[in-house]
């Protein structure tokens, strides 16, 4: 075999590749490996074409191959690292970016690749470091510029993120990926204002109908209607549907009645008890926006709701090339979606007054009282008595999300430390896997003045059970700002817990004021950080009050809107029909 | 290059044979982070790694197979074994540095049925026996088989036998100097050192595992039972494990 001709045939199958012919492509190079000598790089990239057409395995197996037959190139380490994660096999995959980065220390993919992976493991310093060389390597590189707002998110640095994402938007330029992660991490900090939250979310629409003009370019079914007949088709889109908050809030609605047929289009896991229903289930998990568009147009739904917003696993650009006359956004992100095809958003007064309007590219659909339905969690323990009455010193906690944890958060639980002499703070999330990362929260409340004994910081616990029982450890729960929490303050106000909020200018940080709101416990809204204290002390001194609180909560939550299932649905199915109505009115 | 694996289940004292090597050939690091850039950790890649030599240790958990990478350079692999009710009631305590609400019976049970840590197995170390097999049986490159046991019964020997496998000529100060600063009470001083002042650490657990009093650098035990989790478990133990244990040189 000559030296040219196996270099020559690559290069045609890459070409073909590139120009989508990857069969062909897949074909030559297959023909190339079953020669004797054939080179390493043949191997490699039959290897990559394998896996971009969907058969990891062998594309494993190839990869592997070229690892051998050219051990200590980085690329070839690093690619093969790729898709063993992409596989799951994750402790492979950190052995091969050891190997490119052992043969070349500066090879920025590979730090790319392994700051993903130590995202994915919840090795949020090492993801960070990683992330951090591979920027400083290619500052050009969208994915390291990701990665490193990633873990800065994660972390409750919202605020160092926004800058990096700025930095690296003007340099590379805008981009679903980076502006995705900036309009997310601007709802986390503090110092983002709510006409920049709302700017941002609109770039991020006008790129997500960018993307869409060019999907409907290239041939879509057409968006037909369901005029004719006459039960109103419901469509709900969320990878969240399996063991999520969001499947958990959406649950009470996707009862259908007479009137209603509800399809659920699933791209991702689905809890075995949320199907059922009289609800037609599609899995749309790993298929294409061009697929999903075509799938939920041709259900012809009249009202389709996006559970996702901007989160993990959205469909944003499905979205914005239209699936449904009427398209909503609801639960799974707290801010506008600044996608122009999504005619509605549905919140409520508390969460959104009159006048959040001007912060939002939707009209606001108020499902008045409560936008929030919370279900009974399953195997949560009867609440005990507050730790504080046993002996025990008084228990602030907060199990939020540690990427709400941001600076001026950590001010006020200082605070609320300081007027509550020998109190303890403990703080439960899933980031704490990381100890680096345990320990930098800890270091950012000594900085404060905390005494780190005051402090517990405590990791993930195995299942929801534990979950629910770790409440037995607090007597006050403190909610975030300016992105308050939903599900963790259902949950604490459910073990019977009393929950502080700080009621934010937007939606974000609204939440904990429509779920407290709708139990009648607006004593616990503060207006300001100060208050916040205050109230937070107050509570602390009243034992009594607390004992008495773990007794009732949950009776009081049994009877609130926020619990009212029936009600709920009506509320947000009567909305559906009048957006519907409207739509075929020619006014939606 | 030329690589010399050192390949063992998890918690089977392969943090201990780093520093011996280390110490034996670099002398005191400034830290213990130090480990990783001479005699780095294929499961936490840094990306500071220094040789002096074309040689390069290697440590590892994962079973040997076709997969393993460098399996083109290595030239030999010391593999070290532990055992097993030790290695249980070691993971159980690096378990409980991250979270000290882990349930020690039903972490022990799990061990027990699954042959391992469960959680390893699925990161591709296999069983406790899978794993010794892997490495001890078969291997087409030279391998050392130290056992902990031996090692802390006579830690000068248990190194000398080592570099004796890599072909050093040794040198019985260094020899010596490297198994003093190697002691278990030196390296759990370094661990409370590092975490007390916050310090990134090659011990895992973080300031405030230490402050409840949970320490990588647990007892360095052997021969100990389970009868303090549940009277029951020694004989379920030594049910499961009988076989592979005296397969390895591990006596029940």
């Amino acid at each position: 075999m000559g030296v040219a001709e196996p270099r020559l045939i690559i290069q045609q199958a890459l070409a073909q590749a590139q120009s989508g012919r990857l069969g062909p492509a897949i074909a030559a190079l297959e023909r190339l490996t079953q020669k004797k000598g054939a080179p390493a790089e043949a191997h490699h990239f039959l290897g990559m074409l394998l896996f971009r057409g969907g058969q990891t395995e062998r594309a494993i197996f190839c990869l592997d191959r070229a690892s051998k037959l050219a051990p200590g190139r980085p690329q070839f380490e690093s690619n093969y690292a790729n898709v063993l994660h992409a596989a799951g096999r994750t402790e492979q995959a950190l052995a091969h970016y050891f190997l490119a980065i052992h043969h070349d220390a500066s090879y920025a993919p590979a730090h790319v690749g392994l700051s993903g992976t130590l995202l994915g493991l919840g090795r949020l310093h090492e993801a960070e470091q990683h992330a951090r060389l591979a920027w400083e390597q290619a500052p050009d590189n969208a994915e390291a510029a990701s990665n490193l707002a990633s873990c800065l998110i994660l972390t409750g640095r919202a605020a160092e993120a926004v800058g990096r994402l700025n930095d690296a938007i003007a340099r590379i330029g805008p981009g679903v990926q980076l502006n995705t992660l900036l309009a997310a991490a601007m709802n986390y900090d503090a110092s983002s204002t709510p006409e920049g939250i709302l700017e941002a979310h609109r770039t991020l629409g006008r790129l997500h109908a960018l993307a869409a003009s060019s999907l409907e370019a290239s041939g879509l079914p057409p968006l037909k209607t369901n005029a004719d007949s006459d039960r109103l088709r419901i469509g709900y889109l969320s990878a969240d549907f399996g063991d999520h908050p969001v499947g958990m809030f959406i649950e009470p609605a996707l009862e259908s009645d007479e009137g209603m047929a509800v399809f659920c289009y699933a791209t991702g896991p689905v809890a075995p008890d949320r199907r059922g229903c009289g609800v037609t289930w599609r899995e749309c998990g790993g298929i294409g926006d061009r697929d999903l568009v075509s799938i939920v147009r041709a259900d012809r739904i009249d009202v389709l709701v996006e559970l996702s917003g901007h989160s993990l696993g959205h469909r944003q650009t499905a979205v914005a090339a239209r699936m449904a006359p009427v398209q909503a956004s609801f639960l799974g992100y707290p801010a506008t979606t600044g996608n122009p095809a999504i005619d509605a958003r549905f919140v409520d007064g508390f969460s959104d007054p009159p006048g959040a309007e001007t912060w939002c590219t939707e009209r606001l659909v108020r499902i008045d009282p409560c936008a929030w339905c919370f279900s009974e969690p399953a195997g949560a323990p009867e609440p005990g008595l507050p730790p504080c009455v046993s002996g025990r010193p008084v228990t602030f906690g907060s199990f939020n999300n540690l990427a709400k944890t941001v600076p001026a958060v950590l001010d006020a639980w200082t605070g609320v430390l300081a007027a509550t002499p020998g109190s303890r703070l403990l703080l439960k999330n899933g980031a704490f896997i990381d100890e680096r990362t345990r320990a930098r929260i800890l270091e950012a409340l000594v900085a404060r003045g905390v005494d780190p004994s005051r402090v517990q910081l405590v990791p993930p616990t195995r299942d929801a059970v534990g979950h629910m029982t770790a409440y037995a450890h607090v007597d006050i729960a403190l909610d975030t700002f300016p992105y308050a929490g939903t599900t963790t303050t259902c949950e604490a106000l459910w073990m019977g817990i009393p929950v502080v909020t700080l009621a934010g200018a937007c939606h974000a940080g609204r939440v904990g004021v429509s779920v407290l709101s709708a139990v009648g416990l607006e004593a616990w809204i503060a207006r300001d950080p100060d208050e916040y204290v205050r109230l937070a002390s107050t509570l602390a001194a009243d034992r009594e009050r607390l004992v008495s609180l773990r007794g009732s909560l949950r009776d009081r939550m049994r009877r609130s809107p926020l619990m009212d299932r029936e009600a709920y649905r009506s509320r947000l199915h009567a909305a559906y029909i009048e957006l519907a109505q409207q739509r075929r009115g020619g006014s939606a | 290059m030329r690589v010399v694996w050192i390949a063992s289940y998890p918690k089977s004292g392969n943090t201990w044979v780093r520093f011996l090597l280390y110490h034996y050939f670099w002398g005191e690091p400034a830290n213990s982070l130090e480990i990783n850039r001479r005699i780095p950790d294929l499961h936490r890649p840094s990306g500071r790694i220094e040789t002096a030599s074309d040689r390069l240790f290697v440590k590892t958990h994962l079973i040997r197979s076709e997969a393993l990478p460098f399996l083109a350079q290595t030239e030999r692999a010391i593999v070290v074994t532990r055992h097993p009710k030790d290695v249980l009631l070691s993971g159980l305590n690096y378990a409980r540095l991250e979270n000290e609400a882990v349930d020690a019976s039903a972490y022990a049970r799990a061990f027990i049925a699954g042959g391992g840590d469960p959680a390893w197995s699925q990161m591709g170390f296999g069983t406790w026996a899978g794993h010794a097999a892997s490495w001890l049986g078969g291997a087409p490159f030279p391998v050392h088989h130290a056992t902990y046991e031996a090692l802390k019964a006579d830690p000068h020997a248990g190194l000398r036998a080592m570099l004796g496998f890599v072909g050093e000529a040794i040198d019985e100060a260094a020899l010596a100097r490297a198994v003093d600063l190697s002691g278990f009470e030196r390296l759990r001083e370094m661990e409370r050192r590092e975490k007390s002042r916050g310090a990134e650490s090659l011990f895992r657990g973080g300031r405030a595992s230490l402050s409840r009093g949970a320490m990588f650098m647990n007892k360095g035990a052997t021969g100990q039972s389970l009868a303090h989790i549940d009277p029951a478990l020694d004989a379920e133990f030594d049910s499961a494990f009988a076989t592979p244990m005296a397969r390895f040189g591990h006596g029940a």
